[in-house]
């Protein structure tokens, strides 16, 4: 037996204990040593893996840190208390991290399908937990009158419910059976955290930020394909495909159509020049690629795309925010006219104040964004959020179930076949079933 | 406007024959990508999947030729900006990506490509897979085959 199991069993034990007997008392104190937990939960996980590291692998906490790293930090109560089960899950994270990365298993006790289950207890212990401080949040939700306590623990419940649905879709996820497969899952983690570290840089470079835009919107229109692609193979009396469509595709050409509003803002504000991110290029070529995948399985494809749907509520509120950064800036020639059409659309501005406000009004060194330009495009960003949101919650009917089984969206009957639906992973540009 | 290949606005800074190919480039997939975006941005997503594809395998391309260029360089000498407000360009037929990507290919095989920078190599691979995505696209076409 290895000597990592006690501290995998007392992790699963600490973990169950805290989501089935929750300490009111305490408040959010789950909450509270969550971001710390999921850290060290997922060094524990990375140092888990035994087996020589050639290239980048699939990483689930990569997208959920990176989620965090740009978060508030934890303060959503007048009580300072933790829950001291978090903290000794914390603790035992890092023992584990410890025993895995100084006392490495003997030769003859390493195996894929070890390492596989050592990786699998730490995520969903870091699911259980991420679960139990969602809880809490609500329970401090319900009873708190505090406005302004209650936005703050709006904005950490998405948080933790965009981490609860990343971890979900990994911990879920049926085995990639396929090469394809494989880099379609560390394309997306590769894309997700990569989008949220290039956001989180001051000042925002509006190209980047037009380029996050303009994935996420292709992503969504890639959803929307695989759904399209499913109905034209529909059966008749499908209740569950015809859900998937209803619930699905509204939500999703809503979102996009706030998605491009979003991008071409950001275009606006670009300068035409070279100077973007190489990482955010390079993640969205790979992403890209891995969606353009003939061999890709769709059933697969639409669960692990369910993860970056609800990544994407947290992209669009960090595009919101940039967009209020006071170290924003665009070429003058823009900012001008762009406020002159802002200013259009409301007679009752005080025109005179806002272009007094200005430092310059012609050429092209970069210049600040005028209050009602800079509230235009906050307002198109938060209406973008909301709508990300209505994707994020519709997109739960493409995540799997925990027995694996592909949902039906994804599934084709084919003529021959009477049993049971069969999972058909066939090329993009194939038509119909595969006969 | 001068042509995306005329590079007399070059910086004065020391710029190699690899980089000048590759600016050439750029600044031909971004003619090309805001074309394309213009014909299929405003679109439902739900339609048009495979001309979908190609502008955003065509942003992919300009992103990457962007990435592997120093900062500050012009990629269009007419735009005040990134965006490609509506009415700014004519709107060209598919045939023209095609003829872009051609000649922006043509420029990167100007030059060795050791002396270029590294990860031209995969753009150039990328461009001509591009093409050939294209070519069978407008087979499809003729041949009267659903596209989606």
């Amino acid at each position: 037996m290895s000597t990592a199991t006690p501290l995998l069993e007392r992790t699963d034990r600490l973990a169950r204990d805290l989501l089935a007997d929750p300490d009111p008392s305490i408040g959010v104190g789950p909450y509270r040593n969550w971001h710390d937990m999921i850290h060290q939960a997922a060094e524990a996980w990375r140092a888990a893996d035994q087996s020589p590291r050639t290239s980048v692998g699939l990483d689930p906490f990569l997208g959920v840190q990176a989620i965090i790293d740009n978060a508030e930090q934890p303060s959503p109560s007048h009580s300072a208390s933790t829950d001291p089960r978090v903290m000794a899950l914390t603790i035992q994270f890092g023992q584990l991290t410890s025993h895995y990365r100084f006392k490495p298993d003997q030769p003859d006790t390493t195996s894929a399908a070890r390492d596989q289950r050592v990786q699998g207890a730490v995520l969903h212990a870091g699911y259980l937990v991420t679960h139990a401080a969602g809880l809490a949040l609500r329970r401090e939700l319900a009873a708190t009158k505090n406005p302004d306590l209650l936005a703050k623990i709006d904005r950490a419940l998405e948080t933790i419910g965009i981490a609860e649905q990343i971890l979900d879709v990994h911990l879920h996820r049926k085995p990639a059976r396929s090469v394809a497969d494989q880099r379609l899952e560390v394309a997306l983690t590769r894309w997700t955290a990569t989008a949220h570290q290039v956001i989180s840089e001051q000042p925002p470079e509006p190209k980047n930020s037009y380029i996050i835009s303009d994935v996420q919107h292709g992503l969504l229109a890639h959803t929307a394909a695989l759904l399209q692609t499913a109905a034209r193979s529909r059966q008749a009396g499908d209740d569950k495909l015809a859900e998937q469509r209803e619930r699905m595709l509204p939500a999703l050409l809503r979102s996009a159509d706030h998605w491009r509003q979003v991008r071409q803002a950001w275009a606006g504000l670009a300068t035409p020049t070279t100077g973007i991110s190489r990482d955010l290029a390079d993640a969205a070529r790979i992403l890209q690629h891995a969606l353009r995948n003939p061999e890709l399985d769709r059933g697969n494809a639409g669960h692990l795309i369910a993860g970056v749907l609800g990544a994407a509520v947290n992209l669009a509120q960090r595009l919101a925010d940039a967009f209020e950064s006071d170290q924003l800036r665009a070429p003058t020639d823009v900012v001008v006219s762009l406020t002159q059409g802002s200013l259009d659309r409301v007679p009752e501005a005080n025109h005179y104040q806002v272009w007094m406000g200005m430092t310059r009004h012609e050429g092209r060194a970069p210049v600040a964004l005028p209050v009602p330009l800079r509230d235009d495009f906050v307002q198109a960003a938060l209406r973008n959020v909301e709508a990300a949101r209505t994707v994020r919650s519709a997109a739960h009917v493409l995540l799997g179930t925990s027995t694996h089984v592909p949902p039906a969206v994804y599934r084709v009957r084919s003529p021959g076949v009477q049993a049971a639906d069969r999972t058909v992973a066939r090329p993009r540009d194939s038509v119909g079933p595969r006969r | 406007m001068s042509a995306p290949h005329d590079l007399s606005d070059l910086p004065a800074w020391d710029f190699g024959d690899g980089q000048a190919g590759l600016l050439a480039a750029a600044r031909l997939l971004f003619i090309a990508a805001s074309e394309a975006e213009l014909q299929i941005g405003s679109r439902p997503i739900n339609e048009d999947l495979d001309q979908r594809l190609v502008e955003a395998d065509l942003k992919v391309l300009l992103w990457q030729a962007v990435a592997l260029l120093p900062p500050g360089l012009r990629l269009d000498t007419a735009e005040p900006n990134w965006g490609h407000r509506p009415g700014q360009h004519q709107v060209l037929p598919w045939g023209d990506t095609r003829s872009a990507l051609e000649a922006a290919a043509r420029e990167l095989r100007r030059v060795a490509l050791r002396a270029q920078p590294a990860g031209t190599p995969t753009l150039l691979a990328d461009m001509t897979a591009l093409i050939a995505r294209l070519d069978s696209l407008t087979r499809g076409q003729s041949d009267g085959r659903e596209l989606q």
